[in-house]
Formats: C-alpha cells, structure tokens, sequence
C-alpha cells in the first residue's frame, strides 16, 4: 500500500518535470520559431535619441510600402555601445541595422563589423542623392578609410542658446546671429558673469550650465571649447601623415580652455557638476540660465519641460539662438557629431537593410520626420532640407544650425581613434575632477598626457607601425562625388 | 560484537521483504544532475574564461581577438592602477559601513516589529517593497529626492537646520558617497530586519521565560539570551550584504556615475568602464578576479573570527 503511494508520488514528481521539460521545449521552439515566422523582419538597434522616436511614428508607413516589418529599438548610449559590441563579437545576426555614434566607427569597421556601403550607394545614387549630404557631417561620422560604412539620419553640431530678454533686462550686448571675430570666449565669459546672481523677472540668474558628469557627456562639452581654443588631443592625426598618436593634451592652449571651462562652471547651478545630458537642457528650459552652448538638437528639445515631453516649458518664445564664440587668431573649429544607419556584418537580411536606410535617410522620411505634431526633430543632415520652406517655417534657426554643421569637423574636436572611449574616459573624468576642485587644471591635463601616453604605449599606438591616410574632408568630397558619379573612380 | 552482527543479518530479511541493492540512480543524483550541469556551463565555464582572458593582451580597441598571452601584465597593471586602488579601499569603507547600518537598524525595526503593536503586520508587508524595487529604480528616486531645487531630503535638512552643500548632497564630495550609502541602507535595512525577526521569533519562549525567571530585564535577555541565540543569522545575513555592497554598481551608476571627481567611483564601476565602455577585455578579467579573491579572503577571515568556519 505504502510503496503504491510512494509510486504515485514518484510519477506525479516525473510528470511535474516532464511538463516542465515540455514547457521549456516549447518556449525554446517559440524563440527558434521567430525568425523564421517573419521573414521580411528586420531589427534596427539605435540611440534612443530624438530621430528615434520620429522615426518610430513613421516606420508604418515604411512597412506597408515595402513589407518589410521592422523592430526598432531604442537604447541609452552606453547600453547600445555595450550590445552591439557584444552581438557583433558573438557573430549573432539579431541586428540588421545598427547606428554607431561617430567616435566608434572605426573601431567597428576596423572589426569588420559593418558593411561598406560605397557600391550599394554607387548604385542607388539617384534614390541616395550622396552629394545632398552635408560633406561635413559624412566626413565627420560616416566615412572611415576611405570608405562609406554608414548614412547619416541625424546631425549635431553645436550652438549657443541665450534669452534676449535677461540680455535686455541687464543691458548686455546680444550675441551676434552670424559667426564674428569679435564674438569671442572671453566675451562669453564675461557676459555670463554679468548674469550670474542677478534676478531678472523675479527669478535668480545663473550665466551659464554646463554638462558637467565624467566621463560623459563633460567631455562632449569640454572638447568644443578646448578645439575651439586651438586644443587638439594627438600630434598629428586624421588629416597629416604619417599619423603621430603621442598625445598634445597638456597643451598651453588646452590650459587655457581647461581654466576657461572651470570659470563657466562656477557660474553654473553648482549642482550641474552631475548634470548627464539633457539635464543642461532641463536646467535652461526653466528659465533660470542666462546662456549655454550644447549639442544643436537642444535648440528644440528646450521647449519642452522634460525629455520629448510634451509639456512647453518656461523659455518657449524667450530664446535665441547664436553662433558659438572663438578664439582670436584660432581657427574656429566646431564639434559634429551624427547618428546613422549601418548594416551589421552577420545580417542575414542585408537587402531589407539597405531598403530601410535609404528610406529613413531620404529627404522626404526626414522632411516628415521634422513635421510630426510635436516638432522635436531638426537635425538634418541633408543640405535641401536646410532650405525647405515648410521646414523653416517651424524650425527659424534652420540657417545658423547649417552654418555650425558647415563649419564643422567632428575629427578634430573627438578624434576616432579606435580607443577614443578609453582616453575620453580618463580625460573626462580628469575634466570632472577640475569642476569638483580636487585637481587644478595644469595638474589635470598633466595626469592626463601621462596616463594617455602609457596608455597608448601598451596599445600599440605608440609608436605608430600601421599605415597611415590622410583623412580630410577634401577627400570625403571626392569620395561623395565618385559615389554621385561625377567625379573619378 | 560479532553475535550482535548475525543477529541483525538474520534479521533484516524478514523485516524489510522488497528491499533491494540501492543503484546510484535511486538517490536524487539523477534529478540534480541536469542542474549540476546548467550550473557548470553558466557559472564555471564564464569564470575559467575570464581567469584566462585575465593573463591575455585582449582589447578590443585594439582588435576584435586576444593578441596573445600578458603573463601577470593585467595584474600588475591593477596593482600599479591608483585609480583602481583608490576605488578598492573606496569600496571597502562603503561595504563596511553599509552592511553595518544595514544589521543595526535591521535589528532595531526587527525588535519592533517584534512587539504585538497596532498595525504590525502591515508594516511588515510593506516592509518589504523596497527589497522588491529594481536598485537602478531605487536609486533614480534617491536622485530624485536630493535634488537641490525642491528634492526631499534637502527640504527636510533645511527644516531641522541642517545645511546642505551649495552644489547638492550629490555634488559634493563630502557627502556623495554617504548620500548613495543611505540609498542602499534604505533598500536593504528592511531584507536584514525580516530575516533577523524570523530568527528571533525561531528562539523558544521556554528559554526566554527562563532567563526572566532568573531575574534578567529586557536588555540583558535580549543580550545574553536572543543575542547569542541569533548569531548565526546575523553572521549570514552580513556575508550576504556585504559581499552585495562590495559589488555595488546600479545605484551609483544612476546617481553620480562615479562622481563629483572620483568620490563614489566603487570598483564596480571600475570594471564596468574597463569592460564595458573601454573595451579592456583583459585588465576588466584581472580586476574582476582581484575583486573576487579579495571578497573570499574578507569573507573566510571574518568566518574564522567569528568562530563559524568549518561548522
């Protein structure tokens, strides 16, 4: 009787794991089944940044004009860094199209993950139209040994956000609409002095906010004041050969910037030593800032109180936008930085890839794009849309944002070596440690030469063995030429 | 002796008829062993890996494959690191004090909770939630209630005239690394105190009845008898947290990614960056493995101290 019952037991014990086996099996099957359910599928993996959610809103039309499903999905910074490193290095073929922010280009192309792209445009180039691109923007982002692996949909350059009003009300000089010699950083800096502690309509005034959390996003700020500045972070690369990486870092120019910076975040809300990126934005749209230069997508993300909120904030109709200050008898040299679309090595659908690149590049997915209700989208990185009237009449700063884009050049100010991230690392959090006064800046830059310098020493950059091309935007002219089939092969 | 054992032979085949030689797949070796082998391949296979990837020249800054064998470079690299070393003792002021306010108020809301007061046992239940709370969540709210304009906590300082540093109490140096400690005590005081209260409802009236007959009052009953009784689970309960905050990361990567300066950067984060951001496959092993060494060596020294190994 006992050992009846103890069977019993024994096969509900069996059963309970053969349902669980069979469960298992099943949802195992499902996964495998995925794939193969929706074949025209494909999944795009990209920063969860403006064009994204754009882009999102339009992709029905995308699917019923071609079939083709798509999965996008929309990550942090870091978080798309991290998965798609990892995909690509586990050779999985879960993403089709990938966007990698400027400065890792060549880290994926030098790893062969990504697809050049140069005989697909060459062959579509009427559907493409390459040389509508801003040569600045592919130069800075798309274009890596000489070669396309990626298309731009979205364009960062820089510019400086301010409020007339708080200019007015304390009898200061606005800043000119078109790029000036006599706009300069020491007039920037002295303006936001001005502001800094007044109160104006009631509400106490700081000059300026910087981004100021290490290693990200200070960096990103820092490098256009320090490029700006005549800072550059290598002796000679891209554009001279042959390519030198010793670092020029703790360069007199570089101090200067570093000590400049410093006097802005003084006259910042202290609080901003931990602002990541759009807490900046965050910071001017409630009203309280007098003036700040930041990546251009903030000249409309301002508007809102919160990230693509929908909630207009406080400086809606109170701002302006300028150009950003220079350094006299510097060159100006301006930060670009893009998002854009590649096709990942291991994709097994290269072909529906390619069709939903050339679809959200266009100038009419990216006209739309711009034209959505809420209007937080302006980064176009195609010249014709700088002149659309449609598109100018929501987005009036349209000229100085392609002045910016036009002077730019995004090699310079960050340059992509392939272990950019490692010294931005150390550079920023150097930059970080400035803002919190732990480290003088001539102390900081100094740490961060030696460091980068034996950095660069066990990483095989120093010496420098490989070879070396002189990487200009001259040359990615030619290049959008030879792909528009004007120039030669 | 030997009749004993005849005895007990002549025996054993009238009282149990069925019985038959044990095979080893009678025993639950058979069940476990397809968790034996998951636990292999997920959890050792990793660990040889990445002890391996920590004697390699693997970067992928530098290229997509190992380049070949380091010897102890990434080891030495980490022992030179002052960055790294900064963070380690960082981490360890930051273990210790968190795991120790985390067993001290744990046992004071415990002896709470342990009295038969209105409303207990919903305090219990709620007690709970912050333990459920994703810490990334947990630490976006923290951020959230120190901000310096209109956050919480710095409204409530001021309240009671406490000053609050001008740059925010996570922006500041002094106080960042305190401010991210409070968030993890805040999360994890409540899982010290309901494991300490099941241990202490474990101890058996008898002896607590005993104690007072004797003439103990609360203090010395709780010192001399539940104290003692409780030991055990005070020792596991704070292995558990500090080998827990030892590798904290979420939190402070959602409230100052390692800032202002370097203040809050935890080894954590350390490896995150080497691994995940700079892509130092090889220095991010030998750093993981360092970390790891070291918590064992922690963890068997308080054992020992504790008198509790080998038991």
């Amino acid at each position: 009787m006992q050992s009846g019952r103890r069977r019993i037991r024994t096969w509900k014990r069996g059963g309970c794991v053969a349902l669980a086996a069979v469960l298992a099996f099943t949802g195992l099957s499902a996964c495998a089944l995925r794939t193969s359910e929706s074949p025209n599928e494909i999944h795009v993996l990209t920063v969860a940044d403006p064009f994204y959610y754009a882009l999102q809103k339009l992709l029905p039309q995308f699917e019923k004009q071609t079939g083709i499903k798509v999965s996008m999905e929309g990550l942090d910074y870091d978080t798309l860094d991290s998965r798609s490193t990892n995909s690509f290095l586990t050779h999985q073929s879960d993403i089709d199209v990938i966007s990698p922010d400027s400065t890792w280009l060549s880290r994926f192309v030098n790893s062969g993950w990504l697809v050049n792209l140069d005989s697909r445009i060459s062959k579509d180039r009427k559907e493409v139209k390459p040389q509508d691109f801003i040569p600045n923007v592919v130069h800075s982002g798309n274009e890596w040994n000489g070669g396309l692996y990626t298309v731009p949909v979205a364009a960062y350059g820089m510019d400086v956000l301010y409020r007339p009003d708080v200019f007015k009300a304390l009898g200061i000089p606005e800043p000119p609409s078109k790029p000036s010699k006599n706009w300069t950083w020491q007039q920037y800096l002295s303006d936001i002095k001005k502001i800094t502690g007044k109160t104006v309509n009631g509400k106490k005034m700081y000059g300026t906010v910087v981004a100021g959390s290490g290693p990200q996003p200070v960096i990103h700020m820092y490098s256009q004041l320090a490029a700006s500045m005549g800072a550059r972070w290598f002796r000679s690369f891209p554009q001279s050969v042959p390519w030198n990486f010793a670092p020029t870092l703790d360069s007199a120019r570089n101090r200067q910037a570093l000590r400049t910076f410093d006097e802005l975040y003084k006259n910042s809300p202290p609080q901003s030593i931990n602002y990541v990126w759009f807490d900046a934005g965050t910071a001017f749209a409630q009203g309280n800032v007098g003036m700040f230069y930041w990546w251009t997508p903030y000249t409309y993300l301002v508007q809102r109180t919160s990230y693509m909120g929908t909630k207009k904030s406080a400086v809606v109709g109170k701002y302006k936008v300028a150009p950003l200050p220079q350094q006299p008898g510097v060159p100006q040299t301006i930060s670009l930085g893009n998002y854009s679309f590649g096709i990942g090595k291991y994709s097994k659908k290269k072909d529906e890839a390619w069709k939903f690149i050339k679809w959200a590049s266009s100038a009419a997915t990216q006209k739309k794009m711009g034209l959505l209700p809420n209007h937080q989208f302006s980064d176009f990185a195609r010249k014709s849309l700088y002149h659309d009237p449609d598109l100018l009449k929501v987005y009036d700063y349209l000229p100085t944002q392609l002045q910016s884009l036009q002077s730019a050049n995004g090699k310079l100010v960050r340059p992509p070596i392939p272990n950019y991230t490692t010294i931005e690392g150390d550079y920023g959090q150097a930059v970080n440690q400035v803002l919190a006064g732990d480290l003088s800046p001539d102390k900081a830059l100094a740490q961060v030469e030696s460091k980068s310098r034996s950095l660069l020493k066990n990483e095989l950059y120093l010496p420098w063995k490989q070879p070396s091309r002189s990487d200009t935007l001259a040359a990615t002219k030619a290049l959008l030429a030879r792909l528009s089939g004007k120039g030669s092969s | 002796m030997s009749a004993v054992v005849t005895r007990q032979s002549q025996a054993r085949p009238t009282a149990r008829p069925a019985a038959r030689r044990r095979r080893w797949t009678d025993g639950p070796i058979l069940w476990l062993l397809p968790s034996v082998i998951v636990l292999l391949l997920i959890s050792l296979y990793p660990q040889l890996y990445s002890l391996i990837n920590s004697f390699r020249f693997y970067n992928l800054s530098v290229a997509a494959h190992p380049l070949g064998f380091a010897g102890a470079g990434n080891y030495v690299a980490a022992f030179t690191d002052t960055d790294f070393l900064n963070a380690l003792a960082r981490t360890t002021l930051f273990a210790i004090a968190t795991t120790a306010a985390e067993i001290v108020f744990g046992l004071l809301v415990a002896l709470l909770l342990r009295e038969k007061l209105r409303g207990v046992r919903l305090a219990r239940s709620l007690l709970i939630m912050p333990t459920a709370i994703a810490p990334a969540i947990a630490g976006l709210a923290f951020r959230s209630m120190y901000e310096p304009d209109g956050g919480l906590i710095p409204y409530l300082l001021q309240k009671v005239g406490i000053g609050v540093p001008s740059q925010g109490i996570l922006g500041s140096r002094s106080t960042a690394l305190a401010a991210v400690g409070l968030t993890d005590v805040w999360q994890w005081t409540p899982f010290a105190a309901l494991i300490l209260l099941a241990a202490m409802q474990g101890v058996s009236v008898d002896v607590l009845e005993a104690g007072r007959i004797d003439g103990a009052n609360s203090w010395q009953v709780f010192r001399s008898i539940v104290l003692p009784l409780i030991r055990p689970v005070i020792i596991t309960v704070t292995l558990l947290r500090f080998i827990s905050t030892f590798n904290v990361f979420d939190i402070i990567y959602v409230e100052t990614r390692g800032g202002p300066g370097v203040s809050t950067t935890v080894t954590g984060l350390d490896v995150y960056y080497n691994g995940l951001t700079y892509y130092n496959i090889g220095y991010a092993s030998a750093l993981t493995w360092i970390i790891t060494v070291l918590v064992a060596i922690v963890i068997n020294l308080y054992l020992a101290t504790t008198g509790r190994k080998g038991r």
